[in-house]
């Protein structure tokens, strides 16, 4: 069954406007900076929020249409929701959180218990099912909120930000068992996340949205081959310069850059670099670059096996080295530097 | 608890909270101290005071659970709806908490007495009269104390979580079902404390009951009446009438501290 959300609505400091599709077994990853619309968009998929106008259909259920006035109850949608924080009920154990789904819906307490016990069994959670919840890690309990969403056999899974509550080296494990999850379930699966390894992983597909609008939907090589906005390219860790190209130059106004052979028409584009293709020098660079420009350091991220390097001016690009590299060239914060890139390296598509 | 340092407080704190306790302790010692222990027997065998403790412990009890039954749906609309006039409607109905309850006994008889302006309808039509029967001595308890419930269950319903009744509507509850699964036990303690406060308000009132009720033995006349109306002839017997209260209040809440009146006893459900 394939889910298919049309709609516009208002959503305080700008409009939501989405039209997208998952189908049977697909996941779809959302992704988007704070306030984008996300929550909203995923609260009107549920049924918690209204949906405004437009229509939002399950295969052939209709959930929400404005032009026939048809609002399905949240109740009666049988969505499978995982939310940013796991919100077991504090008063029932795990398996009665599981439990409760079936037993909402009318299966009988001996029925309810035993595909709660099943759903708990395909995570392998069960046992963990006479844990209050005020006794489980948060990661526990978030793996006891996906069961529990599993046990109603959902028509539709959504899941908020299932990895952000978690400490980074808890995030893999939680991520191989939503792909567990969602493989038990032949539902479509809509998942929000900020973090671009759960895009990358989870993501058949990945719709980026960005002021209520989709700026751009397809898979993480997709995107990751050719960003179309800057929060793309930040996120999957590429530079993106958007400017026109004349030729082989693509010119910001303030920035010119020479890009690699390509058959691209004249006009509006985007070039993108991968920010280990870029040297940095503390004085200007003999040889080949092609590109070679004077900047300053704004701010440097230092990562176990990598250094992030931050230049502002005249345009905005980041800069891996490795720890070592950096110590080479030895410029700290506020330093001027040289930053070189060869053509060849710097890839251009049309904007 | 014993490894944890405790917060300190300026000594000097400590002397007006001493005198706080002695504030409540005080009378309790007094009582205890002055009451004729020798006349236990005689009031122990006279059926007034019986009569007037089995009547204020039942209306009491139906004060309670029609507390309930209406406060809860109160406190509900008021928390959850965006009912119009919101503030108008919450101030109306606490408004007895702050009025003296002799006031409220004339309130009430002003709408519920005969010349009332929905009591004489009642009599006229109906050939109900309200005034002075038991029904009036529990709707003066559930004039003063529902408050008590109302308010103390809608802030708690006002700033309880929401995020877990939305996920039970997710997994297929309904609205009833939340309510019974869900938002309800999410605020159990202050359910139960606002029917303790509700029930302890509604068996020690007195001003509005005897405005409202009277004072007809075996009918209206409750047990803080009773006290009243033995402190003019007999002070001894108003004495161990008043030990008689404070022992039923305090075994109640000593009974009730653990399980249903966390927040009175400062404990976490």
């Amino acid at each position: 069954m394939t889910l298919v959300v049309r709609i516009t609505r208002d959503i305080g400091p700008h409009h939501l406007d989405v039209d997208l599709e998952v189908a049977t077994g697909e996941r779809l990853v959302i992704v988007g900076p704070n306030a984008a619309g996300k929550t909203s968009l995923l609260r009107s998929i549920i049924g918690l929020d209204p949906a405004g106008d437009g229509r939002i259909a399950l295969g052939s259920e209709v959930w929400h249409d404005s032009a026939t006035g048809a609002d399905t109850a949240v109740e009666a949608r049988r969505v499978g929701f995982v939310p940013q924080h796991p919100t077991l009920l504090a008063h029932l154990d795990a398996l009665a959180n599981v439990a409760y789904g079936p037993r909402s819906r009318g299966a009988g307490r001996a029925e309810s218990r035993a595909i709660a016990m099943n759903a708990m069994e395909t995570l392998a959670v069960d046992h963990l099912s006479g844990r209050r919840p005020d006794t489980l890690s948060g990661g526990e309990a978030q793996r006891v909120a996906i069961a529990r969403a599993l046990a109603i056999e959902p028509s539709l899974l959504v899941l908020d930000e299932p990895t952000s509550a978690l400490d980074i080296a808890a995030r893999p494990g939680m991520r191989a068992l939503i792909s567990t999850a969602t493989a038990a379930s032949e539902a479509p699966a809509v998942i929000v996340t900020h973090d671009a390894v759960d895009a990358l992983t989870l993501g058949d597909r990945i719709a980026v949205l960005e002021q209520g609008r989709l700026t751009q939907v397809g898979t993480g090589r997709e995107l990751a081959a050719a960003p179309r906005t800057p929060y793309v390219a930040e996120l999957l860790g590429i530079n993106l310069i958007r400017g026109s190209l004349q030729g082989l130059v693509l010119s910001t106004g303030a920035f010119e850059l020479t890009v690699g052979a390509h058959d691209i028409d004249d006009g509006p584009a985007i070039a993108t670099v991968r920010p280990r293709s870029i040297s940095l020098h503390r004085s200007r660079p003999e040889g080949s670059p092609r590109n070679v420009w004077q900047s300053r350091v704004t701010s440097i991220d230092r990562g176990a096996d990598r250094v992030r390097v931050r230049l502002t001016e005249p345009v905005e690009i980041v800069v891996d080295l490795t720890p070592a590299g950096l110590s080479a060239i030895g410029v700290g914060e506020g330093d001027e530097v040289w930053a070189s890139v060869k053509a060849s390296e710097v890839t251009v598509a049309s904007g | 608890m014993s490894d944890t340092r405790r917060p300190s407080v300026p000594r000097l704190v400590l002397v007006p909270a001493a005198l706080g306790i002695a504030l409540f302790a005080l009378p309790v010692i007094g009582l205890v101290s002055r009451a004729p222990w020798s006349d236990l027997a005689s009031l122990i065998t006279d059926p007034a005071p019986r009569s007037a403790l089995v009547l204020s412990v039942v209306t009491s009890l139906v004060t309670t659970a029609i507390a309930l039954a209406l406060g809860v749906p109160l406190a509900l609309v008021l928390a959850r709806t965006r009912l119009p006039g919101r503030g108008v409607v919450l101030a109306v109905c606490t408004l007895s908490m702050v009025l003296p309850p002799v006031v409220a006994g004339v309130a009430l008889l002003s709408a519920l007495g005969r010349r009332g302006v929905i009591g004489r309808l009642l009599d006229d039509h109906l050939g109900l009269t309200i005034p002075f029967t038991p029904a009036a001595v529990v709707i003066a308890q559930l004039f003063v104390a529902m408050p008590f419930l109302v308010v103390t269950l809608e802030s708690a319903l006002r700033s309880a979580d929401r995020a877990p009744e939305e996920v039970a509507r997710t997994l297929g509850a309904r609205p009833w079902r939340v309510l019974a699964t869900v938002t309800l036990p999410s605020v159990r303690g202050a359910l139960g404390a606002g029917a303790v406060l509700t029930w302890a308000r509604a068996i020690g009132e007195f001003g509005a009951t005897i405005t409202f009720a009277g004072n007809l033995p075996g009918v209206t006349r409750t047990l803080p009446t009773e006290t009243y109306l033995a402190l003019q002839t007999d002070p001894g017997r108003a004495v161990l009438l008043s030990l008689l209260q404070v022992g039923v209040s305090l075994a109640v809440l000593l009974a009730l501290r653990h399980r249903w009146v966390p927040a009175l006893t400062g404990r976490r459900p």
